[in-house]
Parts: C-alpha cells; structure tokens; sequence
C-alpha cells in the first residue's frame, strides 16, 4: 500500500475555521505562485502581475469577517506545496486546474478538495473579472466584476456597433 | 418613553429621502425623525463586493419576502387565480429597494395620467403631467439621470442631466432589427440614475463605488451634516401604528429592537414612506374606535386596486458567436418606447428592453468545470443567444387587493395576503401573444431562431395601487397632495399611491411626487 498523501486527507466539507492569525510570506508566496499558473495552464497570453493588486485586495477582503478565508488559504497553500514536492510543478497545477473539479460544497471532501473549491475556484473568477477575460476576447472591454470602465465618456466601456 | 418630532417619516427609501432633503434645504433644523423597520446593510464595502463577484451572493438578500407556500416563515401570501411573486422584489433595509435596483429611471407618459378616461379602465390622475415635468426634472438632475432627450418619450422641458450610455454591440444590432422591422420601432437609450461616477463593474446589484443612486448613501449625506441637528435615523423600528384622533395624526408607535421597548413618538405630521406594501399595512393595522378598519379606510379602499406590470421574456439563439460577443454591460441600454403609446393603451402598453444577461459567455464557470482553452474557444464562439424582455401593462381592479394576514413576518411586520386574479386572462393572454410575436419578429429580423418565451408572474417590484391617488374618497386613498383623504396632516408617499403601473419602472416617478410633496410642505403649502 503505497503511503497517502496529505492532500487527500478527508476532512469535513464546512469551511476551515481560521487561527486567527495574519497568512505568513511564506503563504502568500505560495498562493500567489498558485494564481500565477492560471493563464499558462489555459494557454493564455495574459500579463497577470497586473493583477496583482487586485488579488490582494480579494485576499484581505476575504480574511475577516463571517467567512473569514484564512484557513482555507492555509490549507491551499500547504496543499499546493506537498504536491509540488511530490509531483513537480507542472502536474501539481494540473491536479489543481485540471484534473479536480469541485463545483459544491458538500462535495469538497477532502484537502484538495477544499482547495479547489474555496480557494483555486475564486481565483480563478478573480482572475477572469479582473481582466482575464481579455485573454480569451482581446477585444473585449468590460466584464462583471471589471473595474476598468472609464467615467469619461470619449471611450465607450463596452465593445459599441453601427448604432450608439 | 416618548418623544416629539415635527415630522415623522415611516421608511428610509427613495421617498423618505427625497422628502426629507427637501425639508431640510428648506430649513436645516427642521425636527424629522426617520423610523425604518429593517437594518443597516454595509453600502460600498469591499467584501459585500467580492462576495457578489465570486459567489453571486449579496448582503441584503435575507430581506427579501419569504413567500415558499407551506414555509413556516411564510409571510406574504398570494391568495388569487395568478401567482402574485414577492421573493426579491423589496429590500426592506435603510434605503429600502434602492439597494438593489437598477437605477432604470423612465417617465410615465402623458396619457398614463389619464388612463380612465381614455381606456374606461384603471384610473385617473388627480393632475397631468404637466404637473409633474418639472419634479421630474428635478428628479433626474438629483438622482444623476443619463439618457437621451431624442428618444421617444414625453415631452421635457429640458435634456437629461447627463448623456446616456452608448448601445453595446450587441444591442446595437437588435436596434437595427428594430428599425428594420416591417413595422418598424424607435431604439431608444434606457435613462439610468448611475452615471457620474459609474465604472461599469458590471455589478449593478451591489455598486462597490457607490455610483448608482441609493437612498442610504443620499440619507447618511443628510444624517450626518452637522447642519442638520435635529435629523433623527432609527434602523430596526418597525412602525405598527400610527396614532390619530379624529382627522389629525399625532405620532406613532414603533419598536426598539434593541431594547424590546414600545415607543410613542408624536409628531405634527407624520409621512408614510413605507413603500406600496407597507404603506397600505400600516394604515389598516392602523384601526381604532374612529378608523375600526384602518386609517382612510371608511369607504374600504385601503389595498385594493393591487397592479403592476407582467415581465414577458423572449430569448433567441444563432448558431454561431463569430464576433465572440457577450454582454458587456449589466444593464440594458437598449429599450423602445413606441408601444408605449396612447395608440396602444387602450389594449394595454408594453415597453420593450434588451435582456441584460445575454448573450452569455461564463469562462470562469467553464474553467471552474475543467474545461480546456480549445474547449472554452469553442463554447464562446458558438451558439449565440439574445432575448428582448417587456412589460406589459394591467389595469387595476378593486377586487384585486392587498389584505393583513395574521401572525408578523421579518422586522416585526405584519403578514400579507395579495389577490390578484384576471377578469379577463384570455384578453390578456392574446396581449402576451401579441407582445411575443413583435419580439420574435425582432429577433428573427437578425438571425435568431426562437427558443423560448416566458410570461412571468406578476412580482411586487413595480407593484402599485393599494393607497391610489384620487379625488374622492369612495374611490380612493389619498388627495393628489398625497394626504390621506380627511386628513391634513397625514401623508403616504410610496408607489402605493400610483393610481396606476404604466408600463414602466415608477422610481422615478415616485421621485418625483417625493420632491413636489417635500418642497411644499417646506414652502408652508400644505
């Protein structure tokens, strides 16, 4: 029997209840290399350190309150980095992005489970309304949840047609 | 405990907040006190934000009615031969339904103030429009309205404070359609109250810049200028009953929710901004000895003539999405007013919009479901939707009427039963069939195939009627100065006094009948 690993620990599918501590560098380095892998993985051109500050501020706003964020972001980090040192980068991001859909809650049963559901799928919608969606649609202007609309109104925010 | 107020203002939506800027620009240390029944939900927060980006859930949503049939929560009850819905049409929260609306800001036309006359149905405006134009001037000017004073509409006395927002491409196309119809129709840009500031996030149900107008933001300006001393904002102080002897109200009684404590407040007026619903509850649970069925209520008008305006849905779709189109926008900026029209009215007006949601291209949800980059270009190049949405104007009729169940329901307010029943549901079935084949036709003018239709139920967004506007008390509630008929010192200023729905969201409306009411009773006229 080969030794399980840690990320397929069952653990209960409600959230991680959080320490109460700040995430340390070392996290936070881990999450955002885990963000990062997003447009290579889908083949995407898309400059994501712009991103940055944006992945910040969806990071702080979901580590406080009701459903304070923390734990699940713990586990994802630690998740991310048992799989990197067991299996490599590029298949570690495949099991995150690829192989492991978890789309309800009930049905985040184990670490990596958590992972994907609570962290790995917000980033990936953080990372689509923030602007990734114009690596699918160079084109495209706007999407729900882009804060880039301009309030002059010389520059359409949308894509516009024949008829303004 | 007592207290003592000039003016008492029951709700903290758009209404009370129009009304109450307009007291205090009269005379910054006017005595108001504002009673709301819900709570304070967080406006322009971060969190509230990302939570309605990732998880599609927004903070006042445990607000909305719970209308499950069988559901011990139960509290609004639809008792007619339709479905009335009441799930997410109100928020009741400080600022009421600003909250999550989406700030469309039309007028009604000038044949809606005389819809009686010209239909033999419904009912008349106690004024025209003229009497309105200019409060709806100064509603837009308020609010921050951009649209385009070329489009279809009624007359105005001057151009949208700000221009409108230009048609997507999409959008763009379907104006085409619309103009090669074979009876063709005017495209038109939808007036919406978000544009100084908005930075189209898409967002619109909750604005994480506070750009769209909202109530509570307009109200916390006023609650907290140091100018206005005697402002007085209570959250969770459900009213439930105003207090009167013989024709003049005197004050009110609410509920402390953070005490437990009844209070008595009095006040030398007292102005209903509860919203329709409310509006109409508190002045039946408002009985007494002289009033045994409720306030204004002699001749048994209070809650009937329930009306709004039934949403019909068309969606299209096309084999393929060449130009990788998806809606942009998360609201329409494509609307049409030309069956909105005393032409039409007779057989009921219908005001056309695009559907804001399509067409629809999730790649987050593509890639949450594991799908790969060929698979997602696929998908988002394939088939295309669009959908043309209406609403379709009902006329009033007594019968149809809001009543108080028992038992509270959230915020200590009393249950409600509405019925609402046809008199004619094939006559109206064949307006549905009508609007259906002219939205149709537009999309098929384009390429589109017809997939579905769908007449929704009736809901309480626009709902109006139950405390309507008249000349006289047997067929009415309040006076075209919005006092309840008998009374001189008792207001209700919410959608209830419509006399009618039209076929267009009433907000702004409401807006202004909430200026002219306020800059009167400032000026001493009432």
């Amino acid at each position: 029997m080969p030794e399980p690993v840690m990320w397929d620990e069952a653990i209960d599918p409600k959230m991680i209840v959080p320490s109460g501590d700040a995430l340390t560098e070392w996290q936070m380095a881990t999450l955002w290399a885990m963000f990062v892998a997003i447009p290579p993985h889908w083949k995407l051109d898309f400059p994501i350190n712009l991103l940055h500050s944006r992945w910040l501020d969806m990071i702080e706003a979901q580590s406080a309150g009701n459903s304070d964020y923390r734990g699940e972001y713990a586990n994802a980090a630690s998740v991310y980095d048992a799989m990197v040192k067991a299996l490599g980068e590029n298949e570690a991001i495949e099991l995150l992005y690829g192989k492991t859909i978890v789309t309800k809650p009930e049905d985040a049963k184990t670490r990596l489970g958590h992972a994907k559901y609570f962290v790995v799928n917000d980033f990936i919608r953080c990372f689509v309304a923030t602007g990734g969606f114009r690596g699918f649609v160079p084109k495209a202007r706007n999407y729900t949840g882009f804060m880039g609309g301009s309030r002059f109104r010389e520059w359409a925010p949308v894509r516009t047609g024949v008829h303004k | 405990m007592t207290m003592e107020f000039d003016t008492i203002i029951v709700g903290s939506g758009i209404a009370a907040t129009l009304v109450a800027d307009r007291l205090l620009e009269r005379d910054p240390h006017a005595s108001i006190l504002v009673l709301e029944a819900g709570e304070r939900i967080t406006s322009r927060d971060r969190r509230s934000w990302w939570d309605l980006v990732l998880h599609n859930t927004t903070p006042y949503a445990r607000t909305y009615d719970d209308d499950v049939v069988g559901s011990p929560d139960q509290e609004s009850f639809s008792t007619g031969n339709t479905r009335w819905d009441f799930r997410e049409s109100r928020v009741r929260a400080y600022g009421g339904s600003t909250m999550h609306w989406g700030g469309w800001a039309l007028r009604y036309k000038e044949e809606d103030f005389n819809c009686r006359t010209r239909t033999g149905f419904g009912a008349d405006w106690p004024f025209n429009y003229d009497e309105l134009e200019p409060w709806y001037a100064l509603a837009e000017k308020m609010i921050g309205v951009g649209g385009d004073a070329r489009d279809e509409g009624p007359w105005r006395s001057g151009d949208y404070p700000l221009p409108p927002f230009p048609f997507s491409a999409n959008e763009s196309e379907i104006a085409q359609a619309f103009m090669d119809a074979p009876s063709p129709i005017k495209p038109g840009h939808m007036p919406i109250a978000r544009f100084k500031r908005c930075m189209t996030t898409g967002t619109c149900k909750y604005c994480p810049i506070g750009s769209r107008y909202s109530a509570q933001d307009h109200m916390d300006a006023l609650v907290y200028n140091p100018e206005h001393p005697n402002l007085q904002l209570r959250t969770s102080a459900p009213v439930r009953h105003i207090l009167v002897e013989r024709n003049r109200a005197h004050g009110v009684e609410f509920h402390d929710a953070a005490t437990g404590q009844w209070i008595t407040t009095h006040g030398e007026r007292v102005i209903v901004c509860a919203g329709a619903y409310e509006s109409a509850k508190l002045l039946l649970a408002s009985t007494s000895a002289e009033w045994p069925t409720g306030i204004g209520n002699r001749y048994d008008q209070v809650g009937r003539h329930v009306v709004t305006h039934l949403m019909l849905t068309v969606q299209g779709k096309k084999a393929t999405n060449t130009a990788n189109l998806f809606q942009e926008y998360d609201f329409p900026t494509l609307m049409s007013r030309s069956w909105d029209t005393p032409e039409q009215q007779r057989d009921g007006k219908f005001f056309i919009f695009n559907n804001r949601g399509l067409p629809k291209t999730q790649f987050e949800k593509l890639m949450v479901e594991g799908k790969d980059r060929n698979a997602i270009d696929d998908i988002a190049k394939g088939e295309r939707m669009a959908g043309l949405n209406a609403f379709i104007e009902e006329f009033s009729e007594a019968d149809n009427r809001l009543t108080l169940a028992s038992g509270t329901g959230k915020f200590g307010l009393p249950a409600m039963n509405v019925h609402f029943s046809r008199r004619s549901p094939s006559k109206f079935l064949a307006l549905i069939a009508t609007a259906q084949d002219k939205l149709e036709g537009y999309l098929r003018q384009i390429g589109y195939q017809h997939i579905d239709t769908t007449p929704q139920n009736p809901r309480g967004d626009h709902t109006s009627g139950v405390c309507r506007m008249g000349t006289s008390p047997d067929v009415s509630v309040t006076t075209g100065d919005l006092t309840v008929h008998g009374f001189d010192n008792l207001f209700v200023c919410s959608n209830a006094v419509l006399p009618n729905s039209a076929a267009v969201n009433p907000t702004l409306t409401l807006a202004a009948l909430s200026l002219r009411l306020g800059t009167r009773l400032a000026a001493g006229e009432l």
